[in-house]
């Protein structure tokens, strides 16, 4: 258990209620003459991707990738603007509103997962659930003013969350057949069975495998068994001409946690044995060109054949 | 098997196939929740898959596999093969005409990663093709500054399909003693082709006949194309009050005025009159003196059609009966309501001409009038298609005897007219809708009625093949998935029952 904080600076904006006043992001919402009330939207991008965690007071900070393995968020968060506040006089006097409660729209999450929703004001705002620290921060202004001078303003260069968290330690390990691994081939992942700190394999509730910025999620019809401390499945095809490593991550619930387990890399078999072939009846073995191109042929037997049947009983 | 006190023993004794439908734990016991490499034989048996083995038995074989075409000749069956080099980014088009024969490469353009093709007496129309983003939908169409290609089929290098007109200053005089109408005529001359293409009227020059006189021609212009294999000669009627436009009048062919080279540059003493110019070549003014690369050809009422060009996504172009080159720009267009969505693909069945878009099927029936006017009805407005996503039979490349077997989004569903439901892979719903929408322009299906089986080439390089001997009924259907070490790009049906694949790296 500790304690940690987060100060993320901006790094893109969009909305025409902006200006930039550099290092400041102001953004300004003016009573309109017309008939109000009067709204306008932006949003404001925080960057997540250098060293801006402070863990348990240290003044020294890390990257994501720098977390524990297992760092888990337990405690609501809180996220304020340091220096939310009025900004300096534009073209006369000008009276500042505060916006009510809920017309500020944050939005926090990754790049490529879902977001997480969450309407607050834009200071002090409480977290109530786990959050994944990925991406980056997306904050949502939405503001309205009621009626001609009911002005407002934020002056906004950083953002900074804090609170509690835990880690869990994982010995979770995955064996192959063969290295690098075939589309198809039989992956299964350990957990040592005499440590009952850890979750068991069956609350992982999938696994993500991640390459060359793209991902996808090992289908159900791919995993084949699963016990407390075992969990196999068929690596999937889909990887295209990929050729190089993939990163796999199990997903998990828990009563002692729930998040990702980075479960590590595998090298995916990458093999040149294109060119035109026909089914030949009877035949027990793929015979492919050799990828020299030079006449001769190699033997493959078949990748994997299996048939897996419904459950008895299910 | 030997019974346990209260315990039923449960034989499983028929396997009928991958089942992924609903909750996998409730996948009946006569099904697979997951399978791989496996074959129907029987009624519900099942085995290892037959192997592959090669099918060039040569030095150098043909690698990195993008499309196969059956290509059938008059001296057998043969396929066109497209290659793709990653460090040129160029496709490369080949033509086996047996184990041991390849000609080509007959054609090889920067960026074609795939190409439509469509044997037409002995010849090939090859139009390349490749994919394009545009925001998050990945589409094919025509290449960009692409044109239709013609391929003899004897292993000479493709040509561009069609061609221009000839140009030139033609010499006109009064010939030997012979008969015209007297009077103002406009002659000119079309080139035609060996592949029968002729090509818009050119070299035009007026001239004013003698009633007792024939006409005779010099400096005839040769196009020095080795395609082409003779000049006609076309003329106007007498034109009393010519105003100047040489393409403003009616041009007929001038019977038994052929050069039957192109390298004479005269002909001489020609007699016809008026009443003989029969034959209209003023429409040859309005065809494609190039026409545009497509994602989809097929053939209608001996027309060619060819469909999604680089600027036109929703337009089908048709071309004159018998002339697959010659594409009226004016009224040989069938158009598809713009939606942002391409046309993908274009098949006959009982007489009509069906369409597809990626989620919209229409059809066309020709009225014998110009393909402009033929009646659209929409059939479908949630169900199409992708490029290669209706069934060819065999060698044909078409339809079997009164169906279609198309792959939608739904499911691979039986068309006769309309989508049959529940689709054929109603068993493997789940299997199918995981395939990921923008690659549906990889999947490829051919069905071998030999071997009552479907063959599906799907995004992840694998073959989902169903099998029907027990049945065309989506509730009888036996589904297996095949992988192999490398990955599957396209299959194709060889000699009646010869099941080709085609594969590039993995």
């Amino acid at each position: 258990m500790g304690t940690f904080r987060g100060v993320f600076s901006v790094t893109a904006l969009t909305g025409d209620a902006f200006t930039h006043n550099a290092p400041q992001y102001q953004y300004t919402l003016f009573g309109s003459p017309s008939p109000p009330p009067y709204s306008k939207d932006g949003t404001v991008q925080f960057d997540l991707s250098g060293n801006c965690f402070f863990l348990d007071g240290s003044g020294t900070p890390v990257s994501r990738a720098g977390l524990p393995s297992g760092f888990t968020m337990t405690s609501p968060l809180t996220l304020k603007c340091p220096t939310n506040g009025p900004p300096e006089s534009i073209g006369g006097p000008i009276s500042f509103h505060a916006p009510s409660t809920n017309q500020v729209n944050v939005t926090w999450g990754t790049y490529s997962n879902s977001f997480d929703d969450v309407l607050a004001e834009v200071s002090d705002i409480p977290f109530t659930d786990p959050i994944d620290f990925a991406g980056s921060l997306l904050l949502e202004l939405i503001s309205t003013v009621g009626s001609f001078g009911d002005n407002f303003a934020y002056v906004v260069d950083s953002l900074e969350v804090s609170g509690s968290y835990t880690a869990v330690a994982f010995s979770w390990t995955i064996t192959t057949p063969d290295s690098p691994v075939p589309k198809g081939a039989k992956i299964t992942i350990h957990k040592d069975p005499t440590d009952v700190d850890q979750p068991n394999l069956n609350d992982i509730t999938g696994i993500q495998i991640a390459w060359d910025d793209k991902e996808m999620l090992v289908p159900d019809w791919d995993i084949i068994w699963i016990t407390e401390d075992i969990f196999i499945f068929y690596l999937p095809y889909g990887f295209d001409d990929f050729e190089g490593n993939i990163d796999l991550t199990a997903l998990v619930e828990s009563t002692e946690f729930s998040g990702s387990v980075p479960l590590g890399s595998l090298t995916i078999l990458f093999e040149n044995g294109s060119g035109v072939y026909q089914l030949t009846p009877g035949k027990t073995n793929d015979t492919l060109y050799n990828p020299d191109r030079d006449g001769s042929t190699t033997d493959k037997a078949f990748p994997s054949p299996y048939g897996k049947t419904g459950f008895v009983g299910g | 098997m030997t019974k346990l006190r209260d315990h039923e023993p449960i034989s499983i004794t028929d396997f009928n196939g991958l089942w992924a439908r609903g909750d996998y734990e409730n996948t009946p016991l006569d099904h697979f929740q997951n399978a791989n490499n496996l074959k129907h034989v029987g009624t519900n048996s099942v085995k290892t898959r037959d192997g592959i083995g090669i099918s060039q038995d040569v030095n150098v074989p043909l690698s990195n596999i993008k499309r196969i075409y059956n290509f059938p000749q008059p001296t057998g069956n043969t396929f066109i093969v497209l290659t793709f080099d990653p460090d040129t980014n160029s496709g490369s088009i080949h033509h086996v005409v047996d184990r041991t024969t390849v000609f080509g490469p007959l054609l090889t353009i920067v960026g074609m990663t795939d190409f439509a093709f469509l044997p037409y007496a002995g010849r090939g129309y090859i139009s390349p093709f490749t994919d394009f983003i545009t925001g998050d939908l990945t589409i094919q169409k025509g290449l960009e500054d692409e044109f239709l290609y013609v391929y003899a089929g004897d292993g000479t290098a493709a040509r561009k399909a069609a061609g221009g007109p000839l140009s030139g200053n033609v010499s006109i005089a009064n010939g030997a003693a012979g008969n015209t109408d007297p009077g103002f005529h406009l002659f000119a001359w079309v080139a035609e082709t060996a592949s029968g293409y002729l090509t818009a009227p050119g070299a035009t020059k007026g001239f004013t006949t003698l009633a007792n006189f024939s006409v005779s021609f010099g400096n005839v212009p040769t196009s020095g194309d080795p395609n082409v294999i003779n000049r006609q000669l076309v003329a106007t009627k007498v034109i009393e009050n010519f105003t100047g436009n040489l393409d403003g009048y009616t041009f007929y062919f001038v019977p038994n005025a052929t050069i039957p080279n192109d390298t004479d540059t005269f002909l001489n003493d020609i007699s016809f009159f008026d009443a003989d110019l029969l034959d209209d070549a003023s429409h040859l003014l309005d065809n494609f003196s190039e026409i545009p690369a497509g994602a989809a050809l097929t053939l209608y009422h001996n027309r060619l059609v060819l469909s999604t060009t680089f600027e036109e996504i929703s337009v089908s172009y048709v071309s004159a009966i018998g002339e697959p080159e010659a594409i009226s720009q004016v009224d040989g267009l069938i158009t598809l309501p713009p939606d942002g969505n391409p046309i993908t693909n274009a098949q006959e069945l009982r007489d009509i001409l069906y369409v597809t878009k990626r989620s919209k099927t229409v059809s066309f029936t020709d009225n014998e009038d110009v393909p402009s006017s033929w009646p659209m009805v929409t059939v479908d407005n949630a169900l199409g298609t992708c490029v290669h996503g209706i069934a060819t039979v065999l060698d044909s490349g078409s339809s079997s005897v009164d169906y279609l077997l198309i792959c939608t989004f739904q499911g691979i569903s039986l068309f006769n007219g309309r989508f049959v439901a529940p689709e054929l892979s109603w068993k493997i719903e789940e299997f199918w809708q995981n395939q990921d929408r923008n690659k549906f322009g990889q999947i490829q299906i051919v069905n071998a009625p030999i071997q009552k089986e479907i063959y599906i080439v799907i995004p992840d390089k694998r073959i989902l093949v169903g099998r029907y001997a027990n049945g065309m009924d989506p509730k009888k259907m036996q589904w297996e998935p095949w992988s192999f070490v490398m990955g599957v790009n396209t299959i194709a049906i060889h000699n009646v029952d010869t099941i080709l694949i085609g594969a590039d790296v993995n």
